[in-house]
């Protein structure tokens, strides 16, 4: 039997609870905003984007997908919530996809610096 | 009167884990300085009315964080008054980004059909009116979710206010 949108509700918000109280950056929180965005995900589609239910879900499966450093994830489900998003949701899908961009150039290019060394004074 | 202990009555939604947490802190922020039976001045819509709390007594305050308990147990007294005074329900919590977040709840008004959010602060003895300002400003970015509304509780006295 397909979960009830109360089921689901009160599912999400279980595991939105545990993951607030996981310490932030830990591999358990990650595991568990894992969790959250699953769920989101399975709101999203039993609701449509232009109920407040539906917008929240979206949101909420995007934001929980970077909460737990998944922004493969992330940016997928954002760029398939833009299609036949309302203006005010497709804003904020946006705004997570300028982070997501951040996020994955900081991985690609990540911030190595060259170190000045004399190694003569060092051997010496 | 106002139970405290009736959280899971007025809020089915919540689960029963985070019910005790939130009901046992409430408890403890209020017994730092209050027995059961005190008076909370309370600010409904602009109203004031003076509200009797009442609550199971809990051991081991001195045990407990104090930001903790006055953050959760704010939390705790906000969701009763919503649920005591206006029959509002949890539909769902909110995600938050990088603990960041524009409301903690989705409420849902049965009288209206309406969806509610709520954004919640608590204080202990810290300035009232500012975090009120404060919440307010936050709050009003999440208006595309539902009517904006926010709860902001103090221990001192104890005090709350709940307004849209």
């Amino acid at each position: 039997m397909p979960a009830t949108s109360d089921d689901l509700n009160a599912r999400v918000t279980d595991a939105i609870l545990r993951a607030e109280r996981a310490a932030p950056d830990s591999d358990e929180a990650a595991f568990l905003y894992r969790q959250v965005s699953e769920l989101e995900e399975q709101i999203s589609e039993i609701t449509t984007p232009e109920t407040v239910e539906g917008g929240v879900a979206r949101v909420g499966a995007v934001t929980a997908a970077l909460d737990a450093d998944d922004w493969v994830r992330a940016s997928r489900l954002a760029e398939a919530y833009l299609v036949g998003a309302p203006a005010d949701l497709e804003e904020e899908l946006r705004d997570l996809l300028a982070e997501v961009d951040l996020v994955a150039r900081k991985v690609a290019e990540p911030d190595v610096r060259p170190v000045e060394a004399n190694l003569e004074a060092l051997a010496a | 009167m106002m139970d405290i202990d009736a959280l899971q009555r007025l809020h089915p939604g919540l689960p029963g884990w985070r019910v005790g947490e939130l009901t046992g802190y409430a408890a403890i922020a209020l017994q730092r300085r209050h027995r059961p039976g005190k008076t909370l001045a309370l600010t409904l819509g602009g109203k004031p009315i003076a509200e009797t709390l009442t609550w199971s007594p809990r051991s081991g305050v001195h045990m407990v964080d104090d930001d903790r308990a006055t953050d959760a147990g704010a939390e705790g007294v906000a969701l009763t008054i919503v649920g005591h005074h206006r029959k509002w329900r949890i539909e769902r919590r909110l995600t938050s980004r990088r603990g960041k977040r524009e409301a903690d709840w989705l409420l849902y008004d049965p009288e209206a059909g309406k969806k509610i959010v709520l954004e919640i602060s608590g204080t202990d003895e810290g300035p009232f009116e500012a975090r009120v300002r404060e919440k307010r400003g936050q709050i009003r970015l999440a208006t595309r979710r539902g009517r904006p509304v926010v709860s902001v509780v103090r221990f001192l006295e104890p005090k709350a206010m709940l307004e849209a």
